[in-house]
């Protein structure tokens, strides 16, 4: 495969587990990650989604290097991240590829000013020199993410933003060192409403003026279509559904996605008549997991059904 | 005219803080009648869980009702003493609260828990309190055998459900929820909706739903208040609101969930944060976020006022001064 068509992230048979306590003394493993496998091509944005507890922040977490998967592969860029180095994530990898957390609240240190943790990684990877030189940078990377003016924002704590300029701030940071792939983990959920819009348009811009790759975690199908070229289904740490995002709202095939499309308030259907009408259990679809596919095009489908398994 | 079951009349809360009182809540009325459902939608710091905490009276200094008046059945709930509190509290209005999980007690099993209100308010004793906590339970969709269950054997939707069922265990005539869903996933909150729904019309009490979540408000609420900055922005029959929106907030909210169908198109959201309450705007407090700000927003507060001539039970209300303008 050649250097271009190659995509940036491809994860294969991904399984993780975590040992948790059986009884005073033992503990036992219990796998919460089954088979993940899926790819992140270059500037793609892909969505995860799925309810808590189904395994999507597990699988953020790993492609970020912060836990280590118990098997398969994370190919990045053609290597395989967990072979190249067993022992810890190297400084190269973190440079390319960056995570924005759920809570604005906690990712930012409340004793240091907003200048503070965007020098950090500049300076950490040795992106800028100490003085003008990392200011001007600082000044620049607040103003792409919609922060201004820079020069007030930077002598700012924490607690003197809304929760929307803080995640701008996280944004940033993440940004300072020029990523790669972003993985965001919810990055709107703990955001007031008029805000979460903007986030996301910030994403969207940056994708296309910095050709950022990103893996979405969300359980709002809504912002996962805003975003997203295609959402990743996901539930009790399988990937059950994928596929081009409005492709795979408009054509659901998992029981689960038509469950969890059927809950979304004002969701399925598009007057307010229809949806009163819909059955209050909507929630217990029954039967539908055996259902056969509908006649599959002759060529490759593009949106998979990727288990048959519904649970 | 029907008296309604709740009044609440010019609203007035303020936090006492070192460095000067805040007002939370200014000046905000509206009324809930009987078997209906009103929504409060606002942002943080809107001031909507303060509302149903001073509706409740359990409002923590340095928060401190400072005017208005709040009606119950045409009895002035401010004005009681704390005994005369405790006879209406939770027998007539109850609140869930967002979090469930800090709500119940650990170290109690859930039917305990239900059964003690029960016993408090001397409706019964120990034994009938803990039949009527089964019962409350198979309302609320749960088996009658997890009366025994501590909280942390149940999931989060189950324990949001107990919490429904220590609300609704006396028959109050209101029932507050402040964000009951918030926490959980969809496809629960589908289900709690749906229930809550359910019980309504089977026990006929009427609902305050207090979210920021504005698709789940449209298809829940007959009628909907907007706050913003503590005060009224707009309040309408929700069908009116969805249909003929007035404010710029309002519209600015509606526009600024993304569609699951149909043609793609980037929203605008609305610019800038939501006020801060030391340092609120003059004027309207929305004017620096509107894109249709004119020079009288500046300086002078819109008044809520009703939309056409007409007089209407539930008009369509809106502090705007584009407003006066047109007509």
């Amino acid at each position: 495969m050649s250097e271009s068509s190659r995509p940036l992230l491809e994860v294969r048979g991904l399984c993780k587990d975590f040992s948790e306590a059986d009884g005073l003394f033992r503990r036992r493993s219990r796998r919460v990650l089954h088979d993940v496998s899926f790819s992140v091509g270059r500037g793609e944005i892909v969505a995860l989604v799925g309810e808590s507890g189904s395994g999507k922040s597990t699988v953020a977490r790993l492609v970020a290097r912060l836990i280590a998967a118990t098997e398969g592969e994370i190919v990045f860029d053609g290597v395989d991240v967990r072979k190249s180095e067993p022992r810890r994530a190297s400084l190269v990898y973190r440079k390319r590829v960056q995570m924005i957390f759920q809570d604005p609240f906690g990712s930012l240190n409340p004793a240091h000013d907003i200048a503070y943790h965007i020098e950090r990684p500049l300076l950490r990877h040795g992106l800028a020199k100490r003085g003008a030189d990392l200011e001007a940078k600082v000044h620049e990377l607040l103003e792409s993410v919609g922060l201004s003016p820079a020069a007030d924002v930077c002598s700012k704590r924490p607690d003197e933003l809304s929760g929307g300029q803080r995640q701008r701030v996280a944004i940033a940071r993440a940004l300072a060192v020029q990523p790669e792939l972003m993985i965001a983990d919810e990055p709107t959920s703990m955001l007031d409403v008029s805000l979460r819009i903007g986030v996301l348009n910030l994403m969207q811009n940056l994708r296309r003026d910095h050709g950022v790759s990103m893996l979405l975690i969300t359980h709002d199908l809504a912002s996962a279509r805003y975003l997203a070229d295609r959402i990743m289904v996901m539930k009790d740490g399988k990937i059950v559904e994928q596929g081009p995002s409005d492709e795979l709202l408009n054509d659901p095939q998992h029981p689960y996605t038509q469950r969890l499309l059927a809950a979304v308030p004002g969701g399925r259907s598009p007057g307010p008549e229809a949806s009163s009408s819909e059955p209050p259990d909507g929630a217990t679809v029954a039967g539908t997991g055996s259902e056969p596919a509908p006649p599959a095009p002759t060529s490759q489908p593009s949106h998979l059904e990727t288990s048959t398994c519904p649970t | 005219m029907v008296e309604p079951l709740l009044e609440v009349e010019n609203l007035r809360v303020e936090f006492f803080t070192p460095s000067g009182p805040l007002c939370a809540v200014d000046d905000v009325s509206f009324t809930i009648g009987r078997g209906e459902i009103v929504g409060l939608a606002g942002e943080s710091g809107s001031g909507k869980s303060t509302i149903a905490q001073a509706i409740l009276r359990i409002l923590q200094p340095p928060a401190i009702i400072t005017g208005g008046a709040v009606r119950f059945e045409g009895e002035d709930l401010l004005g009681m003493s704390s005994a005369e509190l405790d006879r209406v509290r939770w027998s007539q209005l109850a609140l869930v609260f967002q979090s469930a999980m800090n709500a119940l007690s650990p170290v109690m099993r859930i039917g305990e828990q239900i059964a003690d209100v029960v016993v408090a308010h001397g409706q019964g004793t120990w034994a009938e309190a803990l039949e009527r906590a089964a019962d409350m339970l198979t309302l609320v969709g749960i088996d009658r055998d997890r009366l025994r269950s501590y909280p942390h054997e149940l999931s989060g939707g189950m324990r949001q459900r107990v919490m429904i069922a220590v609300a609704l265990v006396l028959k109050p005539k209101l029932l507050m929820m402040d964000e009951p869903t918030t926490a959980l996933d969809v496809v629960v909150q589908k289900e709690i909706l749906a229930q809550i729904r359910e019980l309504k019309d089977e026990l006929g009490f009427s609902v305050l739903f207090i979210t920021h979540d504005l698709p789940l408000m449209l298809e829940l609420t007959d009628r909907l208040a907007i706050l913003y900055g503590g005060r009224l922005a707009e309040m309408a029959p929700t069908s009116e609101l969805i249909a003929d929106a007035q404010h710029p907030y309002t519209r600015g909210l509606l526009a600024s969930s993304p569609a699951l169908f149909g043609p793609r198109s980037e929203l605008s959201g609305i610019a800038g944060s939501p006020p801060n309450l030391g340092s609120l705007p003059s004027g309207c407090r929305f004017h620096p976020r509107c894109g249709e700000v004119i020079d009288r927003c500046r300086d002078e507060s819109p008044e809520l006022l009703a939309l056409g001539t007409a007089p209407r039970v539930s008009p369509h209300l809106a502090a705007c001064h584009l407003l006066g303008a047109a007509s």
